[in-house]
């Protein structure tokens, strides 16, 4: 995706704002058209959707809370990318400072702090920095770093960035009929939301005319901004369903992967296309500092893979202590849900912790204080598959 | 109509584990399957439209080569973080 950026800022729009506004308006009509064909039935029971995301519900219309998330979502995408181009614009090196946008897992960390009202483990932290401190060296660039940009890139981009994940996370944690609000209606509408801040705000900062002429190298280039944004929806919808999932700095920090991967296409692409692509540096010392990068993301990720706990507690219980135990159990850290059942077990709780020592401390010794409690069993989750 | 959730705690044959998992990975019904180290080797969370549906769910999954025995808990009321 982001080499296809590359070539249409090179290729066909070198203004940043008015790339951002053609690629958000084409990206509308795009998305919209995937919404319509995602909503045709497959057959009597599945949308075409559900291949792509198993939880889409075909078109939806988001109301209150949900409606809330997608406009915040969509502000904070606006700010973000308005921000992006701006420093884009302001920086004759931008690439000195654009890896620094890479911190934003930090911001997130404490995004999961106020969701979760929980300290990271020590595992954690080190795993998380590890990869925002690889990614940086990967894509640092020798060009000397404008303090300017530095302050958009730490400050309204990130931001922007932060607000967009947080509501998307939000909006993904929502149930509509039983399932999660799926990624494909998510997108769609937080995309919608976001051309529509990006109308308002870029005329303000590089005048009205921008849209006129957004709107006619919109209509000359179409089909190649199309494709674009086709592949950015694609990406999204997957990193929107990776969102439901874990937690916003773990998806955040494991995206920022791509920095690694795209070392090699780029190689590839600027010996293929050397007019549009710059060759990656790798002399010398430069090159050992991109390699020491890659190990640190990779050191990173597994330690990242090793932190958290999946458990399920089967509860056995007294007579007659109904929804007081489910509110009970449902209020301790790191319970995901609690089931009251029939069956052998009265309740069955689902545990999702950051450790087995959080999960001694904050769980099971909680669980232990609790009188109506006749006995339980603690089952651990070695692998797990998840309709997300 | 409400969606009718229920558990299906599992107990396969030894070496049965891999096979299992993946038959169970292909049911449509099911939302989460966990393999386990405990008193049970499988935990699976389906989600259907009525009681006929989950019968008509367990029998199936009866089917699946390495089986010993599964307990099906479907539940009542839930309380969940993600639900707003």
């Amino acid at each position: 995706m982001v080499a296809t950026d590359v070539w249409i800022t090179v290729r066909v729009v070198p203004n940043p704002y008015v790339f951002a506004l053609c690629s958000f308006m084409v990206g509308s009509i795009v998305h919209v058209l995937i919404l319509i064909i995602a909503t045709a039935k497959m057959n009597r029971k599945k949308f075409i959707g559900t291949v792509l995301d198993p939880n889409f519900l075909g078109f939806f219309i988001p109301k209150n809370g949900l409606l809330k998330h997608l406009i915040l979502a969509g502000l904070g995408n606006a700010i973000s990318t308005i921000s992006y181009v701006y420093v884009v614009a302001l920086t004759q090196d931008p690439s000195s400072v654009l890896p620094f946008t890479n911190l934003v897992t930090a911001y997130l960390i404490i995004g999961d702090l106020m969701i979760e009202k929980e300290k990271p483990v020590l595992i954690e932290v080190h795993a998380f920095f590890m990869i925002i401190l690889g990614a940086i060296l990967v894509s640092l660039s020798r060009g000397i770093v404008n303090l300017a940009g530095l302050a958009l890139v730490l400050g309204p981009m990130n931001l922007g960035t932060f607000l967009y994940v947080y509501e998307q996370k939000k909006a993904r944690t929502i149930k509509i009929r039983g399932k999660r609000y799926d990624s494909i209606n998510l997108r769609v509408w937080s995309l919608l939301f976001t051309t529509i801040f990006i109308i308002i705000m870029a005329p303000l900062i590089v005048g009205p005319e921008s849209i006129v002429l957004s709107i006619v190298i919109s209509i000359a280039h179409f089909f190649v901004i199309a494709l674009d944004m086709l592949l950015a929806f694609f990406a999204y919808v997957l990193y929107i369903r990776a969102l439901g999932m874990g937690k916003m700095s773990v998806v955040n920090a494991l995206a920022s992967v791509s920095v690694v991967i795209s070392l090699p296409l780029t190689l590839i692409l600027a010996w293929v296309f050397p007019d549009v692509y710059i060759l990656p540096d790798l002399s010398g010392v430069f090159g050992l500092v991109r390699i020491i990068g890659i190990i640190f993301v990779f050191l990173g990720m597994t330690a990242l893979s090793f932190s958290e706990v999946v458990g399920y507690i089967l509860i056995k219980s007294k007579p007659g202590s109904g929804s007081r135990l489910l509110k009970k159990l449902s209020t301790i850290k790191g319970v995901e849900y609690v089931s009251a059942t029939a069956g052998k077990y009265d309740y069955i709780v689902r545990i999702k912790i950051r450790s087995l020592g959080k999960a001694y401390e904050n769980v099971l010794q909680k669980i232990i204080k609790i009188e109506e409690i006749i006995d339980f069993v603690w089952i651990s989750v070695l692998k797990e598959w998840e309709l997300v | 109509m409400d969606k009718v959730n229920a558990y299906i705690l599992i107990n396969v044959k030894v070496g049965t584990t891999a096979h299992v998992f993946n038959e169970l990975s292909k049911i449509d019904e099911a939302t989460h399957i966990s393999l386990t180290a405990g008193e049970f080797d499988i935990i699976v969370r389906v989600t259907v439209n009525s009681l006929e549906e989950l019968f008509n769910l367990t029998e199936k999954i009866h089917k699946i080569d390495g089986i010993i025995k599964t307990v099906t808990h479907v539940v009542e009321k839930e309380l969940s973080k993600t639900e707003i």
